[in-house]
């Protein structure tokens, strides 16, 4: 190290090998690992002058201090009473007291050293996924290292020789470990910075969890049935809103370390660009636009736009059942069922029955029924226009002129012309819209409350 | 008794009369009328102590004094002692237990009666010779005192058997009043089972309309429905059938569809005897132990009256005339009894002997068959005091709790109409096998109560 020298910018660095995040070149399309032989030495990056530092909605960024020219961070693994939504907890496992862990950001040409402890009744090790390493800093229980008993500190090391959206997350009993949430997202900036440096940079990480309503700790033996999906370990309406100011360029950095499930994340109102992944950047060439991102269990994407559509949209998974929490797939479906006859047979042997789902789901989360304890509504948050029937992996990105305190809670004000509502007849009338015959619907059997229930 | 023979010996010695007369007069003096209220008051004094009731009072032929309180009581709700009272009222069977009494008194009075005299009147015309001649049995007289005493310990033996009769009489109204209850609310239980079970299957009915649910899981509910609708069929053929069980240990002629049952068994007595203590009120109550031992006084007092009279069973104390017309009319006493030659009370005395053995086998037999029915309902009162505590305290409240929970979890939509109602079933179980717990202390309270021979308290 002292040998060295010490470069205070990325200008000054040797280009003998590669300098990664310089526009894409032939040898680093070609390129698969990292020349460790550089040795070219930079200065710790800072934030909010080599980079933009980036937002974890719900979530936090692990602070670090600099001791001769490297970054030094401390995770601990403990246990953590984590909140997926109002109602909602359960003992899951975590770094620094949270689940997503507090995300890592650091810069290009970095040199890290972090520490990690273990406060689990467990052995643990962590893997910087997607990191480019020497083989011994990899984190894999067993066999990169040996696992990190409970009550001890390892250390880990390395510079950091590539810029992207990686994660960190167990690599011991991944299917208990990560089951219950030790993960969190690993953000490298690039040392040369682009022509643009995004206004906002989020960060996503995909989760999934089996939590029967009722029960107070994620199952890491279920392959299948997950019943809360999350951005940063939240579930609608646990997830904070993304708060972006109109014409803003921005970037939202989506990682997915769900055990089984993919996740199509789709965007409202905008069109965004994948512009890279957790192997790196894509070349201007080969990007190409989506409104919907598919992103793989174990990988990250990173996705770009300018926010240019004022508004309140959402930004959710678009696998339907991952808007859904702790939504009961067990039950049968009453869908068309004659609820009338049901109610009449089974209200006097328990009077509190009520016939749901008859109509479907949409009215189900506003009825307001007890639940089991410790559980949430499957779905679902008062909106400006009635109730938000959707959950799980569900958030609100909220375009704005410009944001003031308080927005995170206002609702979109839609200018005259521009809300969807209840067509006139004599707008029906001018455009010659003939409607079909209605039967007479008997009395809303949906919107009457058991009996015995005086709310 | 023997009829004397003028040709055969003549007694001269007189007998006194007032000797013959004081020996006779409590004989025939005697009223069985009095005395057999005193058997009916003894029988009544003896159900006092053990019937745990009031107990009306009787007359001399059993019939019980407040027959017009029936209806009364008829008319409310039942209780163990209504029913009691009901049953010592009115029952015949009662009647005709207390009627035994009679027979026995009727058996002491005949013990102590002496064998009338005979008088003998000859006249043969021919010889225009007249006789005549009186004969009494003095082996009577002398064995009166004795015999009256063997009469007598049969007799208290006898009040002792009536008096456990009617004992067993009462606690079977109490059994019959436990099952009836328990039946009724099993019955009530098993109706809700049913509703349950049939609002299962309407909702099956209404899903599989709706094209949610297949014909497997139709017919699987339609089918247990139909199983918890023969259920409660059994269940209250069962509940009428014990009403009328119950009539019959009234000794009623109401229905049993006419009687008023309380809704509900009474709740647990804070404690029950030991174990120890109850095997000891057992031997002080049990009449039946008390009869059998009063077996062995009696069959004690007869083998000592046929020990007494072994050799001279008979004899004969006559006073004999014989005169012609015109003729010197003579007369005088006389006196015949058998000569212990041959018989000489062997077999009398065998039979005597082992009438005694066999009273003293049966007496040690039935005080240890009494202390093990003592210990065999202890461990059934036990065992269902702590069976019924498992209910009321853990498995009622619990089986409450998984509805509640399973309700929350239907609204969570997590469990369906199907499993919320199985889950109420789950409750209906939990009250049924409550019941059951309940009825069963009761049963064996009252079979201890049997076993030791009174009512605990």
């Amino acid at each position: 190290m002292d040998r060295r020298r010490l470069l205070t910018s990325s200008l000054g660095a040797v280009a003998g090998g590669a300098l990664f995040g310089l526009p894409a070149t032939a040898s680093a399309a070609t390129r698969t690992t990292v020349s460790h032989d550089d040795g070219t030495i930079f200065a710790p990056g800072r934030p909010g002058r080599d980079y933009t530092p980036v937002i974890t909605p719900n979530g936090s960024t692990l602070p670090f201090k600099i001791v001769d020219g490297v970054k030094v961070f401390h995770l601990i693994a403990a246990p953590v009473e984590h909140e997926f939504a109002p109602g909602l907890q359960a003992q899951c496992w975590g770094f620094n007291g949270s689940t997503p862990g507090p995300t890592i950001e650091a810069v290009e040409g970095d040199r890290v050293r972090i520490y990690v402890t273990n406060a689990l009744p467990a052995a643990t090790s962590v893997h910087w996924h997607g990191i480019i390493l020497p083989s011994g800093m990899d984190g894999v229980s067993g066999l990169s290292q040996a696992p990190i008993p409970p009550q001890s500190t390892f250390r880990y090391e390395f510079t950091l020789r590539q810029h992207g959206t990686y994660m960190y997350h167990s690599h011991r009993d991944e299917m208990t470990q990560q089951a219950l949430g030790m993960m969190g997202m690993f953000i490298i900036h690039p040392r040369v910075a682009p022509t643009r440096r995004p206004d906002r940079d989020f960060v996503l990480l995909s989760g999934e969890w089996k939590v029967l309503p009722g029960a107070r700790r994620p199952d890491p033996n279920e392959m299948l049935e997950f019943n809360v999906l999350t951005f940063n370990g939240k579930a609608y309406p646990g997830t904070a809103p993304l708060m972006v100011e109109r014409n803003e360029f921005v970037r939202i950095r989506l990682g997915n370390l769900s055990a089984m499930s993919h996740h199509s994340i789709h965007i409202h109102g905008h069109t965004w660009t994948l512009v890279a992944t957790d192997g790196g950047d894509i070349p201007q060439s080969a990007r190409w636009p989506e409104v919907t991102q598919l992103v793989p269990v174990g990988s990250t994407r990173t996705m770009e736009f300018v926010a240019d559509n004022p508004g309140d949209w959402s930004l959710h998974c678009h696998m339907s059942h991952h808007t859904m929490t702790q939504m009961g797939h067990n039950g049968i479906s009453m869908l068309g069922a004659d609820a009338e006859m049901i109610d009449k047979a089974v209200q006097p042997v328990i009077p509190s029955y009520m016939t749901m789902g008859h109509d479907g789901m949409g009215d189900m989360a506003e009825m307001g029924m007890p639940v089991p304890k410790n559980s949430t509504p499957m779905m679902g948050a008062p909106g400006p226009h009635g109730y938000i029937d959707m959950g799980g992996m569900f958030t609100v990105m909220k375009v704005r002129e410009r944001v003031r305190p308080g927005d995170e809670t206002s609702w979109w004000q839609a200018p005259e012309g521009t809300q969807a509502r209840e067509a006139t007849p004599q707008e029906l009338q001018r455009d010659r819209i003939t409607l079909p015959e209605f039967k007479a619907k008997p009395a809303g059997h949906a919107h009457h409350h058991p009996p015995g229930d005086e709310s | 008794m023997h009829l004397f023979r003028p040709s055969c010996r003549r007694l001269r010695r007189p007998l006194p009369r007032a000797v013959l007369a004081a020996a006779l007069a409590p004989v025939f003096g005697a009223c069985a009328h009095g005395s057999l209220q005193r058997d009916v008051s003894a029988v009544d004094d003896l159900l006092r102590e053990r019937a745990g009731v009031v107990v009306p009072s009787r007359s001399e032929f059993g019939a019980a004094i407040g027959a017009d309180t029936v209806a009364k009581l008829l008319a409310a709700p039942l209780t163990p002692e209504t029913a009691v009272r009901i049953a010592l009222i009115s029952h015949p069977a009662l009647r005709a237990t207390y009627a035994e009494l009679g027979l026995a008194r009727a058996d002491v009075v005949q013990a102590a009666l002496v064998a009338n005299p005979v008088v003998t009147l000859e006249r043969f015309t021919a010889g225009r010779f007249q006789e005549f001649g009186i004969a009494q049995s003095f082996i009577d007289l002398l064995s009166l005192p004795m015999r009256r005493r063997v009469a007598e310990a049969q007799l208290t033996g006898a009040r002792l058997r009536v008096a456990d009769q009617v004992f067993q009489q009462v606690v079977e109204v109490r059994h019959s009043l436990v099952e009836a209850v328990a039946a009724a609310q099993i019955r009530e239980i098993r109706d809700r089972a049913q509703a349950a079970a049939a609002a299962s299957a309407t909702a099956a009915t209404a899903i599989h309309a709706a094209g949610n649910l297949k014909d497997l899981d139709l017919v699987n509910e339609r089918a247990a429905a139909s199983e918890f609708q023969a259920g409660a069929i059994e269940a209250r053929g069962e509940s009428q059938s014990s009403r009328e069980r119950l009539v019959r240990a009234l000794g009623v002629s109401t229905t049993g569809a006419a009687l008023v049952l309380p809704e509900r068994l009474p709740d647990l007595p804070a404690n029950d005897p030991t174990e120890d203590t109850l095997v000891a009120l057992a031997a002080r109550s049990r009449l039946d132990l008390a009869a059998a031992l009063q077996d062995v006084n009696a069959a004690g007092k007869a083998l000592g009256l046929t020990n007494r009279f072994r050799l001279l069973p008979d004899g004969t104390l006559s006073f004999a005339g014989e005169g012609e017309d015109g003729g010197p009319f003579e007369s005088g006493p006389g006196f015949s009894i058998p000569l212990p030659f041959f018989d000489r009370g062997q077999a009398r005395m065998l039979r005597a002997q082992s009438a005694l053995r066999a009273a003293t086998a049966r007496h040690e037999a039935l005080t240890l068959s009494m202390r093990a029915d003592v210990r065999a309902a202890h461990a059934l009162l036990t065992a269902a005091r702590e069976r019924f505590d498992e209910y009321r305290s853990r498995v009622v409240p619990l089986r409450r709790r998984v509805t509640e929970e399973a309700q929350l979890q239907y609204n969570a939509m997590a469990v369906s109409v199907f499993g919320l109602l199985q889950a109420r079933q789950g409750e209906l179980n939990a009250g049924q096998g409550y019941i059951e717990a309940l009825s069963d202390y009761w049963k064996a309270r009252i079979q201890l109560e049997r076993a030791v021979g009174t009512s605990l308290p």
